[in-house]
């Protein structure tokens, strides 16, 4: 129940097309006799369509959301400027902003007490200096999903750039960079694509003013030292060819089950059980129906710090969550969840009834005798 | 006795706290339990099918399920001097629980 993490288990898939690569001959893109190209290329086009980008050369693989944001924030010309972004991002977005708070200024749009933030709120934030706006699409701690084609709107409309963190939201939901607008684009492989830990990427719209910050082999024009300005160079040194292997695979799981089934079964299964979970007895649900359809849920129960209800969950009954902030220092005060953050469950596609029934039970049981506390 | 410390794998599950797994040669027992309670408040789930408790005093927090194996540290700032205060304190309720049992 902490796939929200890393899902597990993966496809057989997956792990066949892993190992695969390993066993395979080694190869680098453009610096091999040997070609592996085509599945990094077949990867960038199944990627591209998953979230609509006008084509594969927009898509970039890296280690994951938190290289990806670092490569993007890094490169963007945001000094002297200000971002609007919001309490709900998690720290891979926070930190890479705030360590440049000297040199950009930064405002953080609240949310409410469900993790949902008005995309209003983010247009009031802008001010004459703003330069790009960034917006986790799905909450990791609440599941709350942004309404990013009306915050895409207001970004256009204000001449903003567009960054979204869809770390947690592909693969689960619905994501449309055209529809959105949206100019850039950070994912993970290992969540709901079911890839392996370290693969990520970042979608690049064409003209997207993002300077690439690595620089390093790239297997073409391997006589220069410097790299003319107008390079647009976001891969460099050997490509994590075993990972993104794991990704396509995983991407191909979903292309053959049914984006719409996935994001149908998943939407159910979190839709029912914060039902069931909204119904216990001193239990506290971060969770609102009309903003919520991710796969993650976060409760409280009452008289137990959220560590404790994680250990008795799986010290007692063997049931693997998290609690804790969730790399996610802002939003805590805000969903009114207290200092040691929530207790956190997300489901996968692999999520069977008997796992739910048995959460369930376990919580029932949690929540009666929590009120002997 | 304390057979093994373990750094929790888990450090951000203590929201702030520095964890501890403390591998022991015994399960823990309600006696034993009781025995560290001048450690801290005790928090007690007599009702679940392995009754769960807490101590938790300032700077630091004891928790585990009867029957179990282990139970959890956690110290604020990872304060080492506290956290061998506490490792020595159980060491010392178990051996007393041990002779206890001797003298039965």
């Amino acid at each position: 129940m902490n796939n929200a993490a890393t899902t597990y288990p993966k496809p057989a898939s997956v792990a066949d097309a892993v190992a695969k690569s390993v066993c395979a001959l080694p190869s680098e893109q453009g610096r091999s006799t040997a070609d592996d190209s085509r599945i990094i290329e077949k990867c960038r086009r199944q990627m591209a369509a998953l979230i609509h980008a006008a084509a594969p050369e927009e898509i970039y693989f890296t280690s994951g959301a938190t290289e990806s944001a670092n490569l993007v924030i890094s490169g963007l010309d945001l000094d002297g400027g200000h971002v609007v972004t919001t309490v709900t991002e998690h720290n891979c977005i926070l930190r890479p902003l705030y360590r440049r708070e000297n040199k950009t200024e930064i405002t953080c749009v609240a949310c409410d007490g469900y993790g949902f933030v008005r995309p209003e709120n983010i247009e009031k934030a802008i001010r004459k200096n703003t330069k790009a706006i960034f917006v986790n699409h799905c909450s990791n701690v609440t599941g709350a999903v942004q309404n990013i084609e009306e915050i895409g709107r207001i970004a256009q409309k204000h001449g903003l750039l567009f960054v979204v963190d869809g770390a947690q939201s592909l693969g689960s939901i619905l994501t449309d960079v055209q529809r959105a607008k949206i100019d850039v684009l950070i994912f993970t492989a290992h969540k709901s694509l079911f890839g392996v830990s370290g693969t990520g990427g970042l979608y690049i719209r064409r003209g997207t003013p993002v300077k690439p910050v690595k620089v390093g082999g790239t297997g073409f024009d391997s006589y220069l030292v410097r790299l003319p300005k107008d390079y647009s160079v976001f891969e460099c040194g050997t490509p994590n060819v075993s990972g993104i292997s794991g990704l396509s695979a995983g991407l191909s799981f979903l292309e053959n089950e049914g984006f719409d089934n996935v994001f149908c079964k998943l939407g159910q299964m979190t839709k029912a059980l914060a039902k069931e979970l909204s119904e216990m007895p001193n239990l506290e649900l971060y969770y609102k129906e009309e903003a919520s359809c991710g796969a993650v849920l976060s409760f409280n129960i009452r008289g137990l710090d959220a560590a404790d209800v994680g250990y008795i969950l799986t010290n007692v009954y063997g049931i693997v969550l998290r609690t804790g902030l969730h790399c996610c220092p802002l939003i805590h005060e805000h969903i009114h969840s207290g200092k040691y953050g929530t207790v956190h469950i997300s489901l996968s596609y692999f999520t069977t009834e008997d796992d739910i029934c048995a959460l369930k039970k376990a919580v029932r049981e949690l929540c009666e005798n929590a009120s002997a506390v | 006795m304390i057979e093994k410390i373990e750094k929790s794998q888990d450090l951000c599950a203590e929201a702030g706290w520095y964890g501890y797994d403390i591998m022991l040669t015994e399960a823990v027992s309600e006696s034993f339990m009781m025995r560290l309670k001048p450690l801290g408040n005790l928090v007690y789930l007599s009702g679940l099918k392995q009754p769960f408790f807490k101590l938790e005093n300032r700077g630091y927090l004891i928790k585990g399920v009867l029957g179990a194996y282990k139970i959890r540290i956690g110290v604020a700032y990872n304060d080492r001097e506290v956290l061998e205060k506490i490792i020595a304190s159980i060491d010392a309720e178990f051996s007393k629980e041990n002779l206890k049992n001797d003298d039965i």
